[in-house]
């Protein structure tokens, strides 16, 4: 049932029910959120405009099958290399992390070789079995990278997480476990040379942008989508089965940061050169955000 | 007359000139980490094109704000303003500081819900604010494309307003098809659910 090719909806040609956004693969005809998703996807027309952390080169297909359902809509991503192109010191300071970033992780990466270190992080919302990290845990310190793995409190399900003294012994050396970070600093730094990744679309846009190859373990809502996208069209990226195992971690890990010749590397960077092309002054992203505020923010009302 | 109300904002900001010329957008995220962090680098985008910016948290995730990131964490700036409004939920049971991701179905209830009311009397206190010279007028607002309440707000206002996806353009797709795969009958699955996340 998950490779079952999805038929006749028009801009999916080439999707797999496994493709598909979580909230949508129900058994349960009144099941509440795919419900609350079709309610708010109809209202989407009536508003203004919509706009899209994205670029017509990430996604031009897709906005070309959008822009003939919706009657205005602007690519204007993705938007960590917009805003890192954009000087503005004064709103430096201010972010948008709620848990409390840890700058040792910055500190760690300084002593590290150049693209040598696996950043490991499952987002904001993943949760995962003791049995499932175990996998993860062994399988990175088998593939002997350096690696930087962060853990929030809440990522094991019913429980703390607790990892042996035998893995800490192993890897203590060659790695460094924190509870959260500043992650687009930290998928800059010159020594991360891979992301184990949950593809939320943050994670995605922001590992483009910096230019580093992805290992995906797509969790729910639109990961599975987003991780089709870097694995199938912009083949930057290995997915890793839902059931893990730590000898396909070793495995993937070692591809990703020293297999063939780093072709998905060379891609990814390739992708960083044109988010950048996109969102810097007289790139199309660039216009079309003037465009929207020409044309849609700075317009007195919109409903007369 | 002045209000005590604004008295307060008056000592609290001391602003009291400024400039009526500017655009004010007030943005209002999806209330989880993955929809805000978009939105405000959207925020700040919109800060850099000269807008004064008003960023609408809930109280929730205002409280945890101020614990991650220190008591001043959002003041803000004179033109880049931090608002809350109650999301309506109840305190997590098994949540001792707060400090962890509400579920989405419960924020999803909420959203339909408990924020219009709470976010038009906020777009009147800031157009009261704007009224007595304190900020400028709220001119757009900008929102999560996965939550309705925004574009009413927007229509009984008068403003424009824009969406912003949280996530690709392609998981859009599938989320403006979800319609068309239950009326195909692809959806409800037959079987075994797939979904691998109960949620």
């Amino acid at each position: 049932m998950d490779t079952t090719k999805v038929e006749g909806i028009p801009g999916l040609q080439n999707f797999l029910m496994r493709d598909l956004p979580s909230f949508v693969k129900t058994t349960d005809p009144n099941d509440f959120l795919l419900e609350y998703f079709i309610e708010v996807a109809g209202r989407v027309p009536t508003a203004s405009a919509i706009v899209f952390n994205t670029s017509d080169e990430l996604e031009r297909d897709t906005m070309n099958v959008l822009s003939s359902m919706l009657p205005s809509l602007y690519t204007i991503g993705p938007f960590p290399s917009f805003l890192d192109q954009s000087s503005d010191n004064q709103l430096a300071s201010l972010g948008s992390n709620l848990w409390n970033e840890d700058a040792k992780c910055l500190e760690w990466l300084e002593s590290q070789e150049p693209r040598s270190v696996v950043y490991v992080n499952f987002g904001s919302i993943t949760v995962m079995s003791a049995d499932q990290l175990l996998e993860f845990a062994w399988g990175l310190a088998n593939s002997k990278k350096p690696f930087l793995w962060i853990i929030r409190p809440d990522l094991v399900v019913g429980g703390s997480v607790i990892l042996s003294s035998e893995f800490v012994n192993e890897t203590s050396d060659r790695s460094l476990i924190a509870s959260w970070c500043p992650q687009e600093k930290v998928l800059n730094h010159p020594s991360v040379g891979g992301f184990l990744t949950h593809c939320g679309w943050n994670s995605t846009t922001e590992s483009v942008c910096a230019g580093v190859p992805m290992l995906c373990w797509p969790f729910f809502a639109d990961q599975p989508t987003n991780c089709r996208l870097v694995c199938k069209e912009w083949e930057t990226g290995i997915e890793i089965d839902n059931n893990v195992k730590r000898e396909e971690v070793e495995k993937l890990v070692n591809e990703l940061m020293v297999g063939e010749k780093g072709k998905m590397r060379e891609k990814a960077m390739e992708l960083k050169k044109k988010a950048e092309e996109f969102t810097r002054p007289g790139g199309r992203s660039y216009i079309n955000f003037d465009k929207l505020i020409k044309e849609v923010l700075l317009k007195q009302t919109s409903f007369d | 007359m002045t209000s005590p109300f604004i008295l307060l904002l008056k000592k609290k900001f001391k602003m009291n000139h400024i400039a009526e010329t500017k655009p004010h957008a007030v943005l209002v995220p999806y209330p989880l980490q993955g929809h805000i962090n978009p939105l405000f680098k959207l925020a700040k985008l919109l800060h850099l094109r000269g807008f004064h910016i008003t960023f609408v948290h809930t109280d929730y995730n205002h409280k945890r704000y101020l614990k991650s990131r220190g008591p001043n964490a959002l003041e803000g700036l004179p033109d880049f303003r931090f608002e809350s409004i109650p999301d309506g939920l109840p305190p997590l049971e098994d949540d001792a500081d707060g400090d962890v991701s509400q579920d989405i179905p419960s924020l999803c209830d909420a959203l339909r819900n408990n924020f219009l009311q709470p976010f038009r009397d906020l777009l009147h206190r800031l157009n009261q604010s704007a009224t007595a010279g304190l900020i400028p007028p709220v001119t757009c607002l900008v929102a999560d494309c996965f939550m309705s309440f925004p574009i009413q707000a927007a229509e009984e206002l008068a403003v424009p307003i824009v969406l912003l996806c949280p996530v690709s353009a392609a998981a859009f797709l599938c989320f403006m098809h979800f319609r068309n795969m239950v009326d195909k009958g692809i959806v409800p699955l037959k079987g075994i659910n797939l979904c691998s996340f109960s949620i």
